[in-house]
């Protein structure tokens, strides 16, 4: 059999990675990437299909196809090559792309990784970036449920209790309003739900720093960073230490290079 | 330039114009601060001018600040031009619902008349009564919304950055009718209490209004303000 390979970006750490497969595969994934990356969200259902139709798994589709074209965008809006629309448009694109890949991946057996209840906090009317980090937790296998924006303590416990959330994530952009994650933490306590959900907080104010101080889980820098940590904190092996979302991608990078380790 | 105390208009204004101020001028952001500070909820300082002009006088005394700030309400231009704006009890408004859907909407959107649509007659009063009890001397800052804020107001934030690249010409459209808008609220904000012939500053949507030499204006009234 002829085989192909096709590099993609490491989300985490920005490396590129070899994927191999068919020729076939190889450009339907590339073809998939592509029309991701350039946020052409009604061309992507049917690249996707085409993808599928190559033999790929659909686990493979979403890594290698969906996620590998937004981690194109993802690395240029680090290097501020682009920007807010361009990562828009391109999510938007991932998201079209889900709605074909996810009625096959509950069947294989792949149940949500965990459940998750966003919002932006009490206050506070900023949401792009917890949009972005939503689509990117769907992208990852988690079901997500957002509460929007100026999301009362009481409107999170509610949520919480009405899907059995495994994750509850915080965002604000201002520091006026910071101090409602803190608001919300004890809100969660009051309902007895604090030992039974995982808490993350995020957004531009709110540093490793502060997240820690005020007693959450886990804290990231961007929405890559944030399902890394949300996939660590859900799993068993966790052991109840805050989980530094900006470590887990300083790690990535010293694990992938052994002798700045040594 | 002369070492003697500034007022706190010269002092500010000597900012704005790039020159040396007596002091580093000392300007808190207070308006949602200044209601808990006095003890006052959000929502009656949109019902009342007193309740947040009382607010203004109580920390300009207590914190002897370099300038007081109009009453919050950006969001005013964004409510006038059709979206749904709410006040909460006591935080400050905002909006829950854009209400342009696509471009069709833009046939029957037109540009504001700050003297008379929606509640900015009422927010240029409390501007101008605010003017008049702190005199020449004090600087009232002001904001204006920016029209790319309204727009996203108007639109949804993440619908109109994604209309970008799907429709740009209908997001110039937009932008022409909350440019205006905007623009007429800011020059209403400076109209409302009587300015200076200092020129203005460079941000487009900070104007801060100072008193003409006259002390016999009357205080203008919210029917003064609904000019047709």
């Amino acid at each position: 059999m002829t085989v192909a390979a096709m590099q993609i970006i490491d989300p985490i750490t920005g490396d590129l990675l070899e994927v191999s497969g068919t020729p076939e595969q190889i450009e339907a994934l590339q073809t998939l990437a592509a029309r991701v990356e350039r946020g052409e969200h009604l061309a992507v259902p049917d690249a996707t299909q085409a993808a599928l139709d190559t033999g790929l798994p659909p686990f493979d589709v979403l890594v290698n196809g969906l996620q590998a074209g937004l981690a194109i965008v993802g690395d240029r809006f680090k290097r501020r090559a682009a920007f807010i629309p361009e990562v828009l448009i391109s999510a938007r694109a991932m998201k079209a792309g889900m709605t074909v890949l996810k009625p096959l991946l509950v069947p294989t057996g792949q149940k949500p990784k965990g459940i998750v209840v966003l919002g932006t906090v009490m206050g506070d009317l900023h949401d792009i970036g917890k949009g972005i980090v939503g689509i990117m937790l769907e992208g990852a296998g988690f079901e997500v449920h957002d509460c929007g924006v100026n999301t009362s303590p009481e409107q999170f416990v509610q949520k919480i209790l009405d899907v059995k959330a495994d994750v509850m994530g915080m965002s604000a952009l201002l520091s006026t309003t910071m101090m409602n994650h803190k608001v919300t933490i004890q809100a969660l306590t009051e309902a007895g739900l604090r030992d039974k959900v995982k808490v993350m907080s995020g957004g531009a104010p709110v540093t490793a720093r502060f997240a820690e101080d005020i007693g959450v889980d886990g804290w990231a820098p961007d929405a890559l960073t944030a399902v890394e940590a949300a996939k660590l904190l859900i799993t068993a092996d966790w052991d109840g230490t805050f989980v530094n979302g900006g470590a887990l991608k300083r790690k990535a990078l010293v694990d992938a290079t052994p002798e700045a380790s040594a | 330039m002369a070492l003697a105390s500034m007022s706190p208009m010269d002092r500010i204004m000597a900012v704005c114009h790039h020159e040396i101020p007596d002091r580093v001028p000392f300007l808190l952001t207070s308006r949602e601060f200044g209601l808990r500070y006095a003890g006052v909820k959000h929502s009656k300082a949109y019902e009342d001018p007193d309740v947040y002009i009382g607010a203004q006088l109580k920390l300009l005394k207590d914190f002897q600040l370099d300038g007081v700030w109009d009453i919050w309400c950006t969001p005013a231009v964004d409510e006038a031009l059709g979206a749904t704006m709410e006040i909460p009890d006591d935080d400050p408004p905002w909006i829950t619902r854009p209400c342009v859907r696509g471009p069709a909407d833009l046939e029957t959107l037109k540009p504001v008349n700050p003297w008379r649509d929606g509640r900015m007659p009422y927010l240029l009063d409390v501007v101008a009564r605010l003017k008049k009890a702190v005199g020449p001397d004090v600087p009232v800052i002001a904001w204006a919304s920016p029209p790319f804020r309204t727009a996203c107001m108007l639109r949804g934030n993440t619908e109109l950055y994604m209309d970008l690249y799907d429709n740009p010409q209908f997001v110039r459209d937009l932008l022409e009718i909350t440019t205006e808008s905007c623009t007429a609220y800011g020059k209403a904000l400076v109209e409302a209490a009587p300015t200076s012939s200092r020129p203005p500053t460079r941000s487009p949507t900070w104007t801060a209004s100072r008193s003409s030499t006259s002390e016999s204006s009357p205080t203008p009234t919210a029917s003064a303000c609904s000019r047709r």
